[in-house]
């Protein structure tokens, strides 16, 4: 399995999308800590805790994800991947595998970046910086968990749906207007819809929150979507021809 | 014994039937000829044969095992399928590289191809600028990676100049003296004749037949090409004696079934002028053509459709 998952990376790594996808990220990343510091007052933890916020670029690894898988079908590579590794769950653990992993890094760096940003905001504001309650390493944990949860959902969203472009405008239909709409009529619903699991372990120093899961809950269901999805995933892919 | 063996398969696409009940066999040290009209089946079945699309019934299977039973198939079986692409933003060598990683081959074997493949110079440079020849070229390349015994091709010749399709046959021709097995397909008779030992022509899904190619031309029926200014006057003649005669461009016949020596007695016994008289053996594209003359092909939508020229439809 290594082998196949340093062979995503190296697919990662050789494409051009991948880099402007990761460009795209921290310019974003870094206007929405621009954004989110200047909206605050900069005197209580909860505003700096929104300040520090990455949770709103998680939808790029997500982006990253199935730009990655569905693009394996838009340029019949997929083809190639199934002709050198003909059991084909493999390549749906890899490519699971090596996006959570990359989902990992850049939600690292888009935290470190998000961080280094607000430090230096608050500290033109002259306004306290310190962290109370979470210190930066949950922080950081919190924020790799939910843009690698938000990554592999990609790979099965990419792999099941084939085509990018419809593959991405169905993710932001169902973050954008399904769950608001599923939240709005079922509120008890709401905190086992796929951004509110990622919030509650990306806030894992906040578990008194009632809209979220606890953060062991929450990375239980996240595990059942990631179950679901590469699932559905593997199973449709063991059965498709690839004419 | 086999190497490749396809018993009784059946695929199915909705209501078309694409390969029906098939079976042959292509033995160790044998370059076979994988031949059709388009829509015939021939991609379908190489497709079954390397896993990529599933059997309604029947197997396929390459030393006794579904290509799907290997755990790295690539060291084992090369594939150059048609629309089995590289990604056109990544470079030559990176695309190797991806697919030798995947199967624990060292990357230096992708150098090594490149430079094999005549693409060293170009390995740096993004697929999506390379020429329908160097594509191919980097798609044998792929297939050569784990120096596999089996060789399965669905059109390699397909954008090769006449170099490289010469240095194709070279190549396939000594895999099989050292023990390989290739099945190729092919739309250029003439190459497949060079190359080929043995042909496996299949319509409809169906096989037609299996043979050495050296024993269906040397059963095919020659033909006398004749030109001559009378010839309106010689196709006469013959046909009044029962010989079969095919009129070509003006002043020009072929004649089936008859050595030149009947034809140029009875154009000499009546005084017609012959500027050409040559006797031609019978090729594997007569033999194409007469086994699957009045073909009808199935074609993707389910419809049916006269059977055309190669170059005018697209294959399945």
């Amino acid at each position: 399995m290594g082998e196949l998952v340093a062979a995503e990376f190296l697919k990662l790594r050789t494409t051009r999308a991948f880099w402007i996808i990761v460009a795209i990220t921290f310019v974003l990343m870094g206007l929405i800590a621009l954004g989110f510091s200047a909206a605050t007052d900069l005197e209580s933890d909860d505003d700096l805790r929104f300040s520090l916020s990455t949770e709103g670029g998680g939808i790029m690894a997500l982006i990253l994800a199935v730009v990655g898988t569905a693009g394996e079908y838009r340029h019949n590579t997929i083809t190639a991947a199934f002709l050198v590794t003909a059991e084909r769950w493999r390549v749906v653990a890899a490519k699971v595998l090596a996006y959570a992993l990359a989902g990992i890094a850049l939600g690292l760096l888009s935290q470190l970046l998000v961080g280094a940003i607000v430090a230096i905001w608050y500290l033109a504001a002259d306004a306290p910086s310190a962290l109370p309650e979470r210190d930066a390493l949950e922080l950081l944990v919190g924020s790799a968990g939910y843009w690698a949860f938000m990554a592999v959902l990609g790979v099965g969203l990419g792999l099941l749906m084939k085509n990018q472009a419809a593959a991405i405008v169905l993710a932001l239909v169902v973050l954008f207007v399904v769950q608001p709409t599923i939240a709005a009529l079922e509120p008890d619903v709401a905190k086992f819809l796929p951004t509110a699991v990622g919030s509650a372990f990306a806030q894992t120093s906040d578990p008194g929150d009632t809209e979220l899961l606890a953060s062991g809950t929450a990375i239980a269901v996240a595990f059942v979507y990631v179950a679901l999805t590469s699932g559905a995933a593997a199973y449709v892919l063991d059965r498709r021809d690839v004419t | 014994m086999a190497v490749i063996a396809v018993n009784a398969l059946t695929k199915r696409f909705g209501q078309t039937t694409a390969v029906q009940d098939l079976s042959f066999e292509v033995g160790e040290g044998v370059v076979a000829g994988f031949l059709g009209p388009n829509g015939a089946g021939k991609t379908t079945t190489l497709r079954v044969l390397l896993g990529l699309i599933s059997a309604a019934s029947g197997n396929a299977t390459i030393g006794g095992r579904r290509y799907r039973d290997f755990a790295q198939p690539i060291r084992t079986v090369g594939a150059v399928l048609d629309g089995a692409a590289a990604h056109p933003g990544r470079s030559g060598r990176d695309h190797l590289r991806i697919l030798a990683r995947a199967s624990s081959i060292p990357h230096t074997r992708a150098d090594e191809l490149m430079e094999y493949v005549g693409l060293a110079g170009a390995a740096q440079r993004r697929v999506g600028g390379y020429s329908l020849g160097m594509r191919q070229r980097l798609s044998l390349a792929a297939a050569l990676l784990g120096n596999p015994r089996v060789l399965i091709l669905d059109e390699p010749a397909n954008g090769l100049d006449p170099q490289g399709i010469r240095w194709l046959r070279d190549l396939l021709r000594h895999r099989a003296d050292n023990g390989g097995t290739v099945l190729v397909s092919s739309h250029i008779l003439s190459e497949v004749d060079q190359l080929a030992d043995e042909v496996v022509l299949i319509d409809h899904g169906k096989l037609i037949v299996q043979a050495p190619v050296a024993e269906l031309t040397t059963g095919a029926t020659a033909r006398v090409r004749v030109r001559s200014p009378q010839a309106d006057q010689l196709a006469a003649l013959l046909t009044e004696r029962q010989f079969q005669v095919e009129r070509g461009e003006p002043g020009a016949l072929a004649v089936v079934g008859q050595g030149p020596e009947a034809v140029g007695e009875i154009a000499a016994a009546n005084g017609i002028v012959l500027h050409e008289l040559s006797s031609a053996a019978a090729s594997l594209e007569d033999v194409f053509f007469r086994l699957t003359a009045g073909s009808e092909q199935a074609v993707p939508d389910g419809t049916l459709a006269s059977q055309q020229p190669a170059s005018a439809q697209g294959s399945r």
